[in-house]
């Protein structure tokens, strides 16, 4: 319903941001809509980096109201077939689909002795555009400064962030696909090695190699399967329009709460009916502003988490009940940005996560990320 | 300090690096609706403008949140000029352990052979 261009050239002076803040704009306008009508954003991930992902545009229209986002991979139609998808299967109204390109000095020779065409950082997403606004000061760590805004704003101590570690290191060690099976305690979290402050060897997610992998279908195909089906109730993302994860990385609350309340707006289920949750830990900051925005209100996340901590197990349950990241996530799992968080609630709702299940598992929800890109499903078993 | 480098400027943050260059601290404001934004671009991310000016900031600004990393200490400073305007620079002139939040700082220049960068130290 809207197409829009940026001025095409050989030899523009316009950044690449600058170029796909034009054309999305002039598309938006071309459609008749405006900021707030615009609830999807799709990007293709360029071959010459950096790529321009989405919430660079969330960022730069200053968009309020966005609740699918999507990176595809080249070729550029493939983003377009997934706002299709997205559309019709009325995960979004509005989705603005897009791609910027710039004749880099990593693909063109010609660009090679133009100091405005060196490819920011060799190999690296970058997809803010903004590293280089922060590299000449020694980058720092945004996420350590957002964990210690949260625990100066909130009062949250360093001990609820190790309620978070241990939980999920308590949780692996049933998991025998975990790299990480060694108990700790609080007081192993608390007397880790800082790695930058605040953060501790605990608090950070665990490389490892790996894949993982899951396969979808409708739910009347899934029915002539072997395995009890594991049914997707709701998706959604949520992108914040201050966005940019190098100058806001501390913006957790309100893409958090986009992805939420958009997830519980298209589900009958609420939080309180989850019998799983599996919240993301790339870092554990990350883990609070998932439980705040999930259960406890900004910055209530170590209250609860203290009321949920069961001293004996080392590990929490929600409301008394829910158990969080079964499998042990990222921190002691490994890391894989999040694909685990999905596959362990199948396993879970199927019946057949084996050393780690949670008895009676039907619902479960499973957030992955941070600003700007974040997403979350809920999942339930057939009645 | 070690290993400062040059930033990779691009075109929508040429201005911004020449002005550092110059002593000046211009951040974008849109002509059209006055709204502040950083870091730059070509557009006011308010009102779709592009009537955007690099426009001069007091240099004022209060710490929201620090991260030190070797022998340096990166902040993230809040202007004076509008809430949510910030910055990302090195606090100087100050020992690492008196950088706190919520401290007011002030612009300092630092300058290399070719660039310079704008940094706050203490008010």
């Amino acid at each position: 319903m809207g197409v829009g261009y940026s001025e095409l050239s050989r030899d523009s002076d316009c950044s690449v941001g600058a170029h796909a803040l034009q054309a999305c704009r002039n598309a938006i306008l071309d459609a008749g809509l405006s900021k707030e009508e615009i609830d999807g954003v799709g990007a293709i991930y360029s071959t010459d980096l950096p790529t321009v992902w989405p919430g660079y545009v969330v960022d730069g229209l200053g968009l309020p109201s966005v609740n699918w986002t999507t990176c595809a991979f080249p070729p550029s139609i493939n983003v377009v077939i997934e706002g299709v998808q997205a559309v019709f299967s009325g995960t979004c109204r509005y989705a603005l689909c897009y791609h910027a390109k710039y004749r880099w000095d990593t693909t063109s020779s010609a660009a090679r002795s133009d100091p405005m065409r060196k490819a920011p950082w060799r190999g690296s997403v970058d997809g803010s555009l903004s590293s280089q606004m922060i590299a000449p000061f020694g980058g720092g760590h945004p996420f350590a400064a957002a964990m210690q805004r949260y625990m100066h704003l909130y009062g949250t101590r360093r001990e609820h962030f190790g309620m978070i570690a241990v939980n999920n290191r308590t949780n692996a060690t049933r998991n025998p696909r975990a790299v990480f099976r060694q108990p700790i305690s609080i007081d192993d979290y608390l007397t880790s090695r800082t790695i930058v402050e605040p953060f501790c060897l605990y608090d950070m997610d665990t490389p490892i190699d790996g894949g993982m992998a899951v396969v979808l279908t409708s739910a009347e195909r899934a029915a002539d399967h072997p395995h009890r089906p594991v049914l997707v109730e709701a998706i959604a993302n949520g992108a914040a329009s201050q966005s940019d994860m190098m100058l806001h990385p501390d913006g957790l609350a309100e893409p958090f709460e986009q992805l939420v309340s958009t997830l519980w707006e298209r589900s009958e289920l609420r939080a309180e009916d989850m019998d799983v949750v599996n919240l993301y830990d790339g870092f554990s900051i990350l883990t609070m502003g998932w439980i705040d925005a999930v259960f406890a209100g900004r910055g209530n996340a170590g209250a609860f988490l203290q009321d949920s901590w069961r001293e004996q197990e080392g590990d929490v349950r929600f409301l008394g009940r829910i158990p969080m990241s079964p499998h042990g996530d990222n921190l002691s799992e490994g890391c894989l940005q999040g694909f685990g968080h999905g596959n362990e609630a199948v396993l879970q709702l199927r019946g057949k996560a084996g050393p780690t299940q949670i008895e009676g598992a039907r619902r479960a929800l499973v957030t992955n990320g941070l600003n700007p890109v974040c997403g979350g499903m809920v999942l339930r078993s057939p009645d | 300090m070690a290993n400062v480098r040059a930033p990779h400027i691009n075109p929508d943050t040429r201005e911004y690096w020449e002005a550092c260059c110059r002593h000046e601290l211009l951040l974008q404001r849109c002509s059209d609706c006055d709204a502040w934004h950083h870091f730059p671009r070509t557009l006011c991310p308010s009102c779709w403008s592009g009537n955007v000016k690099p426009t001069p900031v007091s240099g004022r600004g209060t710490i929201s949140m620090f991260s030190k990393l070797g022998d340096r200490v990166v902040a993230w400073i809040d202007l004076e000029e509008a809430e949510g305007l910030r910055t990302v620079a090195n606090v100087v002139e100050c020992d690492p352990s008196g950088v706190r939040i919520g401290l007011r700082v002030e612009l300092v220049w630092q300058d290399f052979d070719d660039f310079s960068l704008p940094q706050f130290r203490p008010a």
